[in-house]
């Protein structure tokens, strides 16, 4: 494949046929990922078809960033295209400053805080470096998990700048808090991870091959327990009628669903608070009850029932008001 | 494009626009054909073809009938593009043939080709 500078002027000899010959023609040499990108064109070069193979000369830069690029050729007359080639070997474009970059592995834990970090170990070789040129690498690691055998990124990367220094294994931290995990889809398993490496002017100058990882995630070094299960039904408690007579206050109330471990019964006056009445305790097993206090003071207004009770995780509460 | 007599009794010269007579290998095209033939009323038809000479139809619209009005009268003719063997390209002469009751009145030739670009690319060197 040839191979040529960033930047660098070069000519194309294209030995085109055209037929029939007289036609007024154009020929154009562009450079690019694909044929509908061009990152490096000569434009339209003129030239008359003669029926027999004519050289024609279509000069070029070449791109700015290394990498391999194709080459197309389309040749128009009248305006309209009717020779299309690629050149059958890619052109590659070298970096001035040799670059090896290689990833070692990647290890990757989940805190227990929900926060993630993978951990890039990698390593350069890089020659020709000129400190002054300002020149860093970036590591880019990005979660991600198999969808029915195809690799699927969720797009959370995380870049780090490194001023390069040849031959030195380094080890790249990545971050992500517990807010960016959580809107991660589930199902994460791995990582893919690469390195890039500039210079001056932000130029490219290597990018090492895309490494990937699966079954990477641990909590603090240990695998993550299974979910907890899902708490039980909550207690349910249900005034049913709250009575008045002189100072004799009657409540009945039913537990439904589950027992609950107590329960006690409040009598408050009524728009009041918080004048008690009376207070006492009542079953908290499943059933209908029915528990009658007695106060000091007869209510004039009215009464609020309160029936306290632990349900097995909080402390609830459930109401009356009876206004006379 | 222009056209001239070859044979008959017509006119001696008619003038036809051609857009582009350079087309692509095997594409579509209707040729937009103003005749006059007289005397109006007459039961015609018209052909337009492509080849080296007028015995050699490389492509041709067939025969398309019309009736004349004594006037100028467009008469559409679609035709296949001819498509040259690869890496060659060809021009054709353009021929028009109006009929009627079974005998060609007029016979035009165009005076521009219709062109069908081809070629090839040979491995480039790098200067």
């Amino acid at each position: 494949m040839p191979q040529f500078a960033p930047g660098e002027v070069k000519t194309a000899i294209a030995p085109i046929v055209a037929k029939p010959s007289g036609m007024s023609c154009e020929a154009e040499l562009f450079l690019g990922p694909d044929e509908l990108t061009k990152v490096a064109t000569s434009g339209r070069i003129p030239f008359v078809s003669t029926g027999a193979a004519k050289n024609v000369s279509l000069p070029i830069a070449m791109p700015s960033s290394p990498g391999t690029v194709k080459g197309y050729i389309d040749v128009f007359v009248g305006g309209f295209r009717f020779l299309a080639y690629i050149l059958k070997e890619d052109i590659v474009i070298v970096s001035p400053y040799p670059l090896g970059i290689t990833i070692l592995g990647i290890t990757a834990q989940k805190k227990a805080d929900g926060s993630l970090e993978a951990y890039v170990k990698w390593v350069h070789t890089l020659t020709n470096w000129r400190p002054q040129e300002g020149a860093f690498a970036s590591v880019l690691c990005t979660p991600g998990r198999y969808v029915n055998g195809v690799w699927e990124d969720y797009y959370w990367v995380e870049h780090h700048d490194l001023t390069p220094d040849p031959h030195q294994e380094r080890t790249t931290t990545c971050y992500w808090p517990k807010e960016a995990v959580d809107q991660m889809p589930s199902g994460l398993c791995g990582f893919r991870a690469h390195v890039i490496a500039y210079i001056a002017g932000w130029m490219e100058i290597g990018r090492s091959p895309e490494f990937t990882v699966e079954d990477l995630v641990t909590v603090d070094g240990v695998p993550p327990p299974p979910p907890p299960p899902p708490p039980p039904p909550r207690t349910n408690i249900i005034i049913s009628s709250v009575s008045v007579v002189g100072n004799a206050i009657t409540v009945d109330y039913e537990v439904s669903n589950r027992d609950c471990e107590t329960v006690r019964i409040e009598v408050w006056e009524y728009g009041a608070y918080p004048n008690l009445y009376v207070s006492g305790t009542g079953s908290g097993n499943i059933g209908k009850h029915q528990v009658t206090l007695t106060s000091t003071r007869t209510p004039t207004v009215g009464v609020t029932v309160y029936i306290f009770y632990m349900d097995g995780y909080v402390n609830a509460y459930t109401s009356y008001p009876l206004r006379f | 494009m222009e056209f001239k007599k070859i044979k008959g009794e017509g006119p001696e010269r008619i003038q036809i626009e051609m857009l582009d007579p350079i087309l692509a290998p095997g594409s579509s095209k209707t040729a937009k054909v103003p005749i006059t033939a007289k005397p109006a009323g007459m039961a015609c038809e018209v052909e337009v073809f492509l080849g080296p000479n007028e015995t050699t139809k490389v492509v041709s619209s067939g025969r398309k009938a019309f009736t004349s009005t004594g006037a100028s009268q467009l008469v559409n003719c679609p035709i296949t593009m001819p498509t040259p063997p690869a890496g060659e390209g060809a021009a054709y002469h353009v021929y028009i043939d109006v009929y009627t009751g079974g005998f060609s009145f007029l016979a035009c030739i165009g005076t521009e080709d219709v062109v069908i670009p081809g070629g090839s690319i040979g491995p480039i060197d790098w200067a």
